[in-house]
């Protein structure tokens, strides 16, 4: 055991090394692997407690020279000793294991319908992307994710060997009825929807995350106009009988747009002087512009709090007035930028229905 | 050999015991080392000197009375020790 722990090669170098190895013997020195060289060599292993022992029988008569160092213990001293090369490993096997935990790549199967940069979008969504720590990812909630965005998948696995995830889907086929796609009432998440301009306005930014663009920018678009559709039409990679033409989706994205608002502000013509009882109609006097400006100012801060969503801004501000009897009509254009995008459920098959029934 | 024989033959801790074969030679009870050389190697048990002879001798333990020598054998002779006139070889 000693000897594969740290066994020493020696060299004994001396006249009459018999006579050593003898007393070596009779010490109970283990002396192995002893082999001839010439009359005054001898090649030998020793174990280093041994050699210490056998330089003191040897005394002056004999030369031992430790040729090298071999076994477990020996090599794991060496490395400890290191501590550089110490370093360098665990540097190593942190790299090594912190990169296991990581994701490499996404392979999605199954899917027909719905695009396979759809699928890995709203796997994004859910955070699950080239490079996300693994032990974080919620299995569940991307399951459920993906179920809420593509009503028309009937089963989703998301699983992972090693550092690779594979979602695997299965999409329901092309002839849903109309119940199956629409939204049943206990879960009206799972539902298809378009994006429509809730205001009349000129788009200024727009930007789908899901769905198909149908206006763009500089566009002047109606108030209810689809301006992310929710209905996707596809070309068929394959040539199969049955494959779906289009999908569905719930749209999702962004539309900023500069919508111009009318407004008629009315404000009293002349203030109070600060003159006596006997002369009220004298004090009296016209306001002056600053004043005017400073009222309807006031007023448009005012109705903006009351009418404008929190993130709309006020681009352009133009003041008209027109000076009546007694009162100041201040006619305001106002440009405001603000999102205009409304989520509007898709009725699958209500055109048609109506338009038959017609 | 009968079990008595056998069994002085054990223990009887002064004659050589040898195990040999062409490439390995084990002799047992060995009290000192009395020569090695390149092609021979004489050890002292307690009757007898043994001197095994051949080439390549590699002594791969020496322990405890026990010396285990690998390399072409060629012959091992015996000696008295107290007096020579008589040995015997194999």
């Amino acid at each position: 055991m000693n000897f594969s722990a740290h066994r020493v090669q020696i060299k004994i170098e001396g006249f009459r090394i018999d006579r050593l190895l003898d007393k070596a013997m009779k010490c109970g020195l283990d002396l192995r692997s002893i082999k001839m060289i010439s009359e005054i060599e001898v090649l030998c292993w020793v174990t280093p407690d041994d050699l210490k022992k056998l330089k003191k029988a040897a005394g002056a008569l004999y030369k031992i020279t430790e040729i090298s160092h071999y076994g477990v213990e020996y090599r794991i001293k060496k490395f400890l000793k290191a501590p550089i090369k110490i370093i360098g490993v665990i540097l190593v096997l942190a790299l090594v294991i912190s990169q296991s935990f990581f994701v490499k790549t996404i392979e999605v199967n199954g899917y027909k319908g719905i695009p396979e940069t759809e699928l890995r979008q709203c796997l994004a969504e859910s955070g699950i992307r080239e490079g996300t720590y693994i032990p974080k990812i919620d299995w569940a909630e991307a399951e459920s994710h993906i179920y809420d965005v593509f009503p028309q998948i009937t089963w989703v696995q998301l699983v992972y060997e090693g550092r690779k995830i594979f979602l695997n889907i299965s999409e329901s086929g092309n002839n849903l009825s109309t119940e199956e796609l629409l939204p049943s009432s206990a879960s009206k998440d799972r539902s298809y929807s378009n994006i429509v301009a809730n205001r009349s306005g000129y788009i200024e930014t727009i930007s789908a995350y899901r769905g198909m663009i149908l206006a763009e920018k500089g566009d002047y678009v109606e108030k209810g106009q689809v301006l992310i559709s929710g209905y996707v039409p596809i070309q068929a990679t394959v040539f199969e009988e049955g494959w779906p033409t289009e999908y569905f989706v719930k749209s999702k994205g962004e539309i900023w747009a500069r919508v111009p608002y009318r407004l008629t502000f009315n404000q009293e013509r002349y203030v109070k002087g600060s003159g006596t009882k006997e002369n009220i109609v004298e004090n009296k006097h016209e306001k002056s512009e600053k004043q005017i400006k400073e009222k309807v100012n006031q007023q448009i801060r005012q109705w903006a709090k009351e009418k404008l969503p929190e993130n709309a801004q006020i681009l352009n501000k133009d003041l008209n007035f027109s000076y009546k009897e007694n009162i100041i009509e201040v006619s305001v254009t106002l440009e405001v930028r603000l999102q205009i995008g409304e989520e509007q459920e898709i009725l699958i098959g209500q055109e048609n229905s109506d338009s038959s029934g017609d | 050999m009968n079990l008595i024989e056998e069994m002085a033959y054990d223990l009887d801790f002064k004659e050589p015991k040898i195990i040999v074969s062409e490439k390995l030679c084990v002799i047992e009870n060995v009290d000192a080392i009395v020569m090695i050389g390149e092609n021979s190697l004489t050890v002292e048990t307690g009757k007898k000197y043994v001197t095994v002879k051949g080439s390549g001798f590699v002594i791969k333990e020496i322990f405890e009375g026990r010396l285990l020598i690998e390399g072409t054998i060629q012959g091992i002779e015996f000696f008295r020790t107290q007096s020579a006139d008589k040995n015997r070889r194999i």
